[in-house]
């Protein structure tokens, strides 16, 4: 029967035009950029105006400041101020050292500049990579040290501690970007994929420049605190067909390890996990597996937990469920970002505002730590997005 | 919008594949056009990202679940339900053995009629399966669910199939005309 369907489809589709203006599309994508734009400088424009009071309300608390504090030295937790707008006037980032960053941050999703900001408070104004959102291209240490960004010839990652950077030049056709963070810091990986499916990964010691490149089969996610590479092997998990595989690679040697992850009992009726949202756990040894929810009108759901999934063994060493998003309406969802010391952080959208909130593991209590204009796009520490 | 070429080259090339697509996942020109385009548009929004990747898999993802939201929502929705009885009578009425042109449009009509019947995930995954001759991980993958899903989807699809037209789709019984069934086939 299949055969026949086939034929009878391919018969009935064949005579359908091509309705496809690559024209037409282009100016309706720049119109919904537009609006898009309009409606979040709006919305930004009420959320300044709460910042302000709120500014004036925090004067005595260290995190409301932004010019007086000093540089903070890296290695601490992230200081995310309690509301986070664009200053009035906000510098381009310097070349001398400015210390550690929280995150970095964009008050719409399209057409405005993000801003890096730092532990001490103060913002400075960043260029934008691309027409796209405006944080992409960007990444920061899980320590907030260095920061990178991709150029005209490769990967730069400068030293917000210092003034040194570490390049990483293409080598090849296509695009070096930066990847992932090992859990201490020290290493990232960078790839460079020219087809979607080739993948050329250079591990870099940013403390000493050392360097190890090797192309990889499987997909990149994760770089050890050893600089080897991990991998995820496999598509879509879910409860029904959870095998799911890391290699380990030794970009050095080549030498490869495949460790079978046993998500089954983890993962509940419909939901997804793959390995491209990949965050290391403080430590190094464990990882962090958002997981998704699809239903069969729900092609696309929200995360409804993560998996906290230990990189030698492959066990899921504990679960934990996350705040419930809108389905219906999409009035409001959350996203599992990094695993920090303090617990889960998620970003969580809403139609007014955008939050940064830490969600205890243990008690499943939520925090909020930073509030941002509608829309806001947060690239925190460590984070592929 | 950086990339306009290449988002232009790229249409060019596979546009006529996805408007069939996206024909097949509505059964009506004017809201395929609207799902095409609108995947269209939102694909040029990301273009430098998408570029990266497959964006004829990305355009079909968003077309898929457009076509979900739209059905959610009902109300952009045009097309009407057709009864299987009327739909059986059409299938029964036409004449297997007949060249007649006019059986092109009607077999074309049955098909239409029938995946119009089907909720919009197992009609997404007829399409993606049988016109785009997408794998099952690839239709997964474009869907944004496991092969098992796929599987079961496709299974309850083509049962629901088998029903609507069974003069068409029931095993021995579909006739085709060939090339040498017609006319101007060359048949001796």
């Amino acid at each position: 029967m299949t055969e026949q369907l086939r034929a009878l489809l391919h018969d009935a589709a064949a005579a359908v035009p091509d309705y496809a203006d690559a024209d037409r599309a282009l100016r309706a994508g720049r119109r919904a950029l537009r609006r898009r734009a309009v409606s979040t400088a709006i919305a930004a424009a009420v959320v300044v105006v709460i910042a302000v009071g709120a500014a004036s309300a925090l004067r005595s608390d260290p995190r409301g400041g932004t010019d007086e504090a000093g540089p903070v030295a890296p290695g601490g937790e992230p200081v995310y101020p309690a509301v986070l707008a664009p200053p009035e006037r906000a510098a381009v980032l310097p070349a001398s050292r400015v210390g550690s960053a929280a995150l970095v941050y964009a008050p719409c999703a399209r057409d405005c500049d993000p801003f890096l900001v730092l532990d001490s408070g103060r913002q400075y104004r960043l260029p934008r990579l691309g027409s796209g959102t405006p944080t992409a291209g960007y990444t920061l240490s899980p320590d907030g040290r260095w920061l990178g960004w991709p150029t005209e010839s490769g990967l730069r990652i400068r030293d917000l501690d210092g003034r040194g950077t570490r390049d990483i030049a293409d080598d090849g056709p296509g695009r070096t970007s930066a990847w992932a963070w090992s859990a201490d810091s020290r290493w990232i990986l960078a790839v460079r994929h020219t087809d979607g499916l080739a993948h050329h990964a250079t591990a870099i010691d940013v403390t000493t420049g050392a360097r190890h490149r090797a192309d990889v089969s499987g997909y990149p996610v994760g770089v050890r605190i050893d600089g080897r590479l991990v991998a995820w092997v496999g598509d879509l998990a879910s409860a029904a067909e959870p095998a799911a595989a890391l290699d380990t690679v030794d970009l050095s040697t080549g030498a490869s390890e495949r460790t079978a992850l046993d998500l089954g009992p983890a993962l509940r009726t419909g939901e997804i996990a793959t390995g491209e949202e990949l965050q290391p756990v403080p430590g190094g040894s464990l990882a962090m597996l958002p997981v998704q929810a699809a239903t069969p009108t729900d092609i696309l759901g929200p995360a409804s937990a993560v998996l906290v999934v230990d990189l030698d063994t492959g066990r899921v060493v504990r679960r934990v469920d996350l705040p419930p998003s809108d389905r219906s309406q999409n009035t409001q969802h959350w996203e599992p970002r990094s695993y920090e010391a303090g617990g889960i952080t998620l970003v969580h959208w809403t139609l007014e505002r955008t939050e940064i909130v830490q969600l205890d593991p243990d008690t499943g209590a939520t925090v909020v730590h930073s509030t941002l204009p509608r829309d806001s796009q947060v690239l925190l520490r460590g984070t592929r997005r | 919008m950086d990339g306009d070429e290449g988002f232009r080259d790229f249409v060019a090339t596979y546009g006529a594949a996805l408007s069939r697509s996206a024909f097949l996942l509505t059964g009506d020109h004017q809201l395929a056009e609207d799902l095409l385009q609108t995947a269209l548009a939102r694909t040029a929004m990301h273009w430098r990202r998408v570029a990266a990747g497959n964006p004829e898999a990305y355009v079909r993802r968003v077309m898929i679940n457009q076509r979900t939201s739209w059905w959610r929502r009902r109300r952009y929705l045009r097309e009407t339900p057709v009864d299987a009885e009327p739909l059986g009578a059409l299938a029964a009425n036409r004449s297997a053995a007949s060249p007649d042109p006019a059986d092109a449009v009607v077999r074309q009509l049955i098909v239409t009629a029938a995946l119009a019947q089907l909720p919009p995930r197992q009609r997404a995954v007829i399409v993606l399966r049988f016109l785009d001759d997408l794998s099952e991980a690839a239709t997964a993958r474009a869907m944004g669910c496991s092969v098992g899903t796929v599987k079961a989807q496709a299974h309850a699809a083509l049962a629901r199939l088998r029903t609507l037209a069974p003069t068409l789709l029931a095993d021995g019984r579909e006739h085709r005309p060939r090339p040498a069934d017609s006319p101007a086939g060359g048949g001796t």
